[in-house]
């Protein structure tokens, strides 16, 4: 009876326990729960399979709910799941709907609670599963691609190339303030920024030697080799955030291998904006491009174009228009200097046939001044001056037939003077009138006669009538002065030769004929003609190619503005864009899904699969466990009781 | 004396190369071959070593199904005492209740035991691997102790021949 009491005292207790105890619960139940915050953290962990197919996607999830009371938080899920565990606690979770439903017990104080559950997906949804990034591993031995199963225990030189993709490329609008302060809209490619860390891939250096994870520039990252205890360790950091980095690349491990044993290498793929230590040079480089503008603006300028003042362009079309000018005058100065050089020498003109009736030579050339120069130089030498020497004779022996006194008188005949005949004929007539006579008019007159035709001879002083007076104009004085003439006429032939031969040839074309003389022209009219073809040929081409180049100049300024101005644009945009890569990235916080108002973060694990010799190992291992067993079947039963006696009998 | 010798060289050559052959035939936990030839030595020269085998057997299934059901069906450590205690107690009376058909407890234990302690730190640290590693664990576990009964054997000859 007693003990009946007790029984009923317990249950009278525990029921005013529970009375106490309902507020309690009431609170912390469903009804009057207070929850704070939920954090959802996903790890989606993917198992590459032989083909380097996703063969396996789990996901580990860290629900963290923070508050107070009891609360069931409906976790979503947009994947069918295979399986789903809680790892570290006890708390039930329920599939129902698509949404994963888990119990908190937050208790009566603001705290929270941690669940990691585990959730394996089912394989027809594995398909279906979007991955922000593709990873591709692929095997090579020796040159040829392998699939990793059969590397096990194999030797040679390994290639493992893991190619990796960003798919979250998709086109923006961005809106920023350009370089001149106006706000415009450009559309840009803007992905989701993923880093891929494939960190810790360790090789056992007894199996692994010349390891090498070599870098190629803007295509794939060079790996970071660390050699420790044995094993040496390759990391790589794949950044595919375009537009900085691209959004596919590679990592390359190379090295010598014996009997290849390999682990299951994690590939970590992060949603992140990396933060790196470099100095941020962008708004020094910004300044520079807006110098630089304004220089290739300025250029622009300077090379303007042909019809505009001022300008590079419209000086070298002045410059090419002066020097056709130039050309011009060139063509009319060689002209006319040709004129003239041919007026004075004509090199066709025979001098030796010269007919002073027709003024030509025997082929009908005309002389020119050289040539007339010439022919009257030939014609004072071989004709006056000996015409004048004949009348000097002639003059002389007139003289001499004159005579004069001094002499002695003899009888007249053909070679006497008339001197002496006059003298001779006032001795036959002495005493007489006709003595006078001859005495003084006839004999004076012929002494005069005479000593004038010496004067007109050789000059000196005419004796008239009157008295003496000079005669300058003698044959002598005439003769001197032919001579004279001649040499200046040979003279002046020689200056028109030597004027003709400056002018220089005139060829069969009516063109200068190419005389060069120590690399230059050798005549006026060749150097004229020369320098006109310089001018034509080289110089205003030079011109023209100089326009052509400048143009370009200006051409390529103009570009270099634009693409400065394109590149300013896109400096303008990178806080736009960065802002756009760090909402994707933040907007990339579940895979499988989240609570409604809840935080999250989502980061993806890819796992190679595993090379190694295990399979085979445990083959063995088994044969060695049925081996054994039979040894110890033959030899580790006890005896049976005659084979007991038969021992006994031989003790 | 000599022939005691001689025997004694060919346990130890026969320990040495299966540990020189552990990783060719998937043991790890090499030195539980000894524990186990300290442990079934005293079966004598009339035991029954193939039933302790047979009962080492079961010892390393039944640690093996404890493992796998603590790694897929229960929270994982550090916070899970409790589990490991439930699971083991359970392995320990299945044990116990299969001694009941004949099967010897020592050998059951024992092989139970040399599991757990082959596999306990790998599920403390990294549960997970245990997916693919518990199985051949297990293989290399009952190699270890079946060569270890095998030498138990070879001893209790040796001393029955150097005793005679």
């Amino acid at each position: 009876m007693l003990r009946h009491s007790k029984v009923k005292s317990y249950i009278i207790l525990l029921l005013a326990l529970l009375l106490v105890m309902a507020p309690v619960f009431s609170v912390n139940g469903a009804g009057g729960a207070n929850v704070s915050k939920v954090q959802d953290n996903e790890l989606v962990i993917s198992t590459l399979n032989d083909t380097g197919s996703i063969d396996d996607i789990k996901v580990l999830s860290h629900m963290r709910v923070s508050g107070n009371g009891n609360v069931t938080i409906q976790d979503q899920s947009q994947y069918k799941l295979k399986s789903v565990r809680n790892l570290y606690g006890s708390e039930k979770i329920t599939q129902k709907d698509g949404a994963l439903g888990i119990n908190f017990k937050l208790g009566s104080g603001e705290g929270h609670q941690d669940v990691y559950y585990l959730a394996a997906l089912d394989k027809n949804e594995i398909s279906r599963a979007t991955m922000p990034v593709s990873i591709k591993v692929s095997y090579f031995l020796d040159g040829q691609q392998i699939k990793p199963s059969k590397l096990a225990g194999k030797s040679g030189h390994l290639k493992i190339v893991c190619e990796v993709e960003n798919l979250t490329g998709s086109k923006k609008t961005l809106e920023f303030k350009n370089n001149k302060g106006e706000m415009v809209k450009s559309e840009a490619m803007v992905y989701t920024p993923y880093v891929v860390s494939l960190s810790g891939w360790e090789f056992d250096n007894k199996k692994f030697s010349a390891i090498q994870a070599p870098g190629v520039a803007e295509e794939s990252p060079e790996g970071v080799i660390v050699d420790v205890q044995g094993k040496t360790s390759v990391s790589w950091s794949v950044p595919l955030v375009p537009p900085k980095y691209p959004a596919k690349q590679y990592v390359v491990l190379e090295a010598d291998a014996k009997k290849i044993e390999l682990p299951s290498y994690k590939i970590a793929v992060i949603p992140i904006v990396p933060t790196t230590s470099e100095i941020d040079s962008l708004g020094t480089v910004q300044e520079s491009f807006g110098k630089l503008y304004d220089a290739f603006d300025k250029i622009q300028g300077g090379v303007g174009t042909p019809a505009q003042d001022a300008t590079l362009l419209n000086g070298l079309n002045a410059v090419k228009n002066g020097l056709g000018q130039v050309s011009d005058g060139m063509g009319s100065l060689v002209e006319k200097l040709t004129a003239i050089r041919l007026g004075l020498s004509n090199p066709k003109f025979d001098v030796g046939t010269y007919n002073s009736a027709t003024g030509t030579d025997a082929k009908g050339n005309t002389p020119a001044v050289r040539e007339a120069i010439t022919i009257s130089k030939n014609a004072l030498d071989e004709k006056i001056t000996p015409a004048l020497e004949g009348q000097k004779k002639v003059l002389t022996v007139m003289e001499a037939t004159m005579g004069k006194p001094g002499g002695e008188v003899v009888q007249p005949s053909l070679s006497t003077s008339l001197y002496n005949d006059v003298s001779f004929m006032q001795g036959l007539v002495k005493g007489t009138p006709a003595e006078d006579v001859i005495t003084k008019a006839m004999a004076p007159k012929i002494m005069a006669m005479g000593a004038n035709l010496g004067v007109l001879r050789d000059g000196g002083n005419l004796v008239t009538a009157g008295g003496s007076m000079p005669f300058p104009a003698s044959i002598n004085a005439i003769a001197a002065g032919v001579e004279q003439i001649s040499s200046g006429l040979g003279k002046a032939n020689s200056g028109v030769g030597m004027i003709a031969l400056g002018l220089g040839q005139i060829g069969a074309d009516g063109k200068p004929v190419k005389v060069m003389m120590d690399g230059k022209p050798g005549s006026i009219l060749y150097a004229l003609a020369y320098l006109q073809e310089s001018i034509d040929g080289k110089m205003v081409p030079g011109i023209d190619m100089l326009s052509e180049g400048t143009a370009k100049i200006g051409d390529g300024s103009s570009q270099a503005k634009e693409a400065i101005t394109g590149g300013l644009e896109k400096m303008m945009a990178a806080p736009a864009i960065v802002s756009a890569l760090k909402d994707n990235a933040s907007q990339a916080n579940s895979f499988l899904g989240k609570p409604e108002g809840a935080e999250g973060t989502v980061a993806y694990v890819f796992q190679t699969p595993e090379v190694n010799t295990a399979a085979s190992a445990m083959n063995y291992g088994l044969g060695a466990i049925v081996l054994a067993l039979i040894i110890l079947f033959a030899i580790g039963r006890p005896k049976s009781p005659s084979q007991f006696t038969e021992v006994n009998k031989e003790m | 004396m000599k022939k005691a010798i001689g025997l004694g060289l060919l346990v130890a050559v026969f320990f040495a190369a299966f540990i020189m052959a552990k990783d060719f035939i998937a043991v790890s936990s090499f030195y539980m071959a000894a524990v186990a030839m300290a442990m079934f030595a005293v079966l004598g020269p009339f035991g029954d070593y193939f039933k302790t085998a047979i009962s080492m057997l079961l010892g390393v299934v039944t640690g093996l199904a404890g493992i796998l059901a603590l790694v897929a069906a229960m929270p994982l450590p550090p916070d899970n005492l409790i589990y490991v205690a439930l699971v083991s107690g359970l392995s320990l009376f299945v044990l116990v209740l299969l001694s009941t058909v004949g099967l010897r407890i020592d050998g059951m234990f024992l092989g139970w035991a040399a599991y757990f302690a082959s596999v306990y730190g790998t599920y403390t640290t990294n549960a997970a691997s245990l997916a693919t590693g518990a199985i051949p664990a297990a293989v290399g576990v009952c190699v270890s102790l079946l060569v270890g009964l095998i030498m138990a054997n070879l001893i209790i000859r040796i001393a029955m021949a150097t005793n005679q």
